[in-house]
C-alpha cells in the first residue's frame, strides 16, 4: 500500500492502512528511538506509544514515504522531549532534543550499524566466526553445528546469546554517547 | 567481501537478528491494539465532529433565511398581486417554544396561517397591507415570492404547546 492509501486510510480507520503502518513502520520508530533516547531502552517504549498514538489521531494525508517520515520523526522528538519533562529530565540532556527535528533515518541507522560493527569486532575470535559464518558467508546452522561439534539446538542458543551479548554491547555504547 | 551491496545486507541481515532478541513493537499485541483503538476513536470524533459542524451550518442557514431582510422595503407594485407559491411550509422557532395554534384552511389554500399570541423572533411587518387590514394578521415570514411563509395572527383563541 503507498503512502497516500495508507494515510488517508488512517485517517477513514480502515484496518488494511492501520496494518500497513503499523507493521511498516512501528520497528523502525522504535530503532529510531533507541538512538535518539541514547540507548534507554524504558523512554524509547513510552515515547513510542506516545508517537504512535498522536500519529493515528492527526496524521495529515501525506504523499510519500520522505514526507511520511519526515512527519514522524517531527512526532517523535516532540513526544520525546515532552516524556522527558513528563519525568522531569531536561530535554537538552539529549543531542536528538537539541537538533532539528528532522533527523534522517539513515543517520540514526548509521550509528546503529556501526555500534554492529564495534560490538563484532569485541567478541571473542570463536563467536564472532561462528556470526560470520552464519551471516556473512551463509553457512548453514546445520554446517556451523558439524564444524564445532554442537548440537543444533546447542548452536541456536549460543547464537541467541550472542545475538544478545551484541545488543546489549550497542544499547551500552548509545548510552556512552 | 568485496560486493557492499552483499556486505551491507548481511550486515543488515545480523542487525535483525540482534534487534529481534530484544523488544519489537510489531509484536507487542497490546500496544497495537491500543494504537488500533486510538485511531477509531479519533475517526469516530472527526465524524461527529463533522455531523455536529454540518447541523450547526444548516441551523444557521436556518436563521438566516427567517431573518428579515434589512433593506429597504421594496414599493407595492401598482399592478395585479402575484399569485402565491403552491407550496407552503411553517416556519418556526422551537428554541421560542411559541404558544400557537394552526388554523385550518381550505385545501386548495396558498397560506398556512397559524394564531399565536406571541411573535417567534423578529419579524418584518406583513407587507400585504389587504392581509393586514383583515385583522389579526401581524405579520409574514419568507421572502417575496419564496415557498416558505408563515402568516401570525393574533391573539390566539387558546394555547397549546408544542
Amino acid at each position: 500500500m503507498d503512502v497516500r492509501a495508507m494515510t488517508r486510510g488512517i485517517r477513514e480507520g480502515r484496518e488494511d492502512a492501520f496494518e500497513a503502518f503499523y507493521s511498516g513502520y512501528a520497528d523502525r520508530m522504535y530503532r529510531y528511538l533507541i538512538v535518539s533516547a541514547k540507548g534507554d531502552e524504558e523512554l524509547a517504549r513510552d515515547v513510542l506509544q506516545d508517537a504512535l498514538l498522536r500519529v493515528v489521531r492527526h496524521l495529515p494525508p501525506l504523499d510519500g514515504p520522505e514526507d511520511l517520515w519526515r512527519y514522524l520523526s517531527v512526532i517523535m522528538r516532540s513526544a520525546l522531549v515532552d516524556q522527558l519533562r513528563r519525568a522531569g529530565r531536561n530535554p537538552g540532556s539529549l543531542p536528538a532534543c537539541r537538533e532539528p527535528a528532522v533527523e534522517s533515518e539513515e543517520g540514526a541507522g548509521d550509528r546503529m550499524f556501526s555500534l554492529l560493527d564495534d560490538a563484532l569486532a569485541a567478541l571473542p575470535s570463536d563467536d564472532r566466526r561462528i556470526l560470520e559464518a552464519h551471516y556473512f558467508q551463509g553457512a548453514s546452522q546445520g554446517e556451523i553445528a558439524g564444524r564445532i561439534e554442537l548440537s543444533l539446538k546447542g548452536l541456536a542458543m549460543r547464537l541467541s546469546r550472542l545475538r544478545r551479548r551484541m545488543r546489549e554491547f550497542i544499547l551500552e555504547g548509545l548510552r556512552r554517547e | 567481501m568485496n560486493d557492499p551491496l552483499r556486505e551491507a545486507l548481511h550486515r543488515n541481515a545480523l542487525m535483525s537478528g540482534v534487534l529481534q532478541e530484544g523488544y519489537r513493537p510489531s509484536q507487542d499485541e497490546g500496544l497495537r491494539a491500543r494504537v488500533r483503538a486510538a485511531m477509531n476513536l479519533a475517526v469516530r470524533r472527526r465524524r461527529l465532529r463533522r455531523s455536529l459542524l454540518g447541523a450547526g451550518f444548516a441551523a444557521a442557514a436556518i436563521i438566516a433565511f427567517a431573518m428579515p431582510s434589512r433593506g429597504p422595503i421594496p414599493e407595492t407594485p401598482s399592478g395585479p398581486i402575484a399569485t402565491a407559491p403552491p407550496m407552503l411550509q411553517i416556519v418556526t422557532t422551537a428554541a421560542a417554544a411559541p404558544v400557537f395554534e394552526i388554523v385550518p384552511t381550505p385545501r386548495h389554500s396558498a397560506f398556512e396561517v397559524v394564531r399565536t399570541d406571541q411573535l417567534i423572533g423578529p419579524l418584518d411587518r406583513a407587507r400585504d397591507e389587504d392581509l393586514l387590514a383583515s385583522g389579526g394578521v401581524v405579520g409574514i415570514v419568507g421572502h417575496p415570492g419564496g415557498v416558505r411563509k408563515l402568516i401570525l395572527v393574533s391573539p390566539a383563541p387558546h394555547r397549546s404547546s408544542e
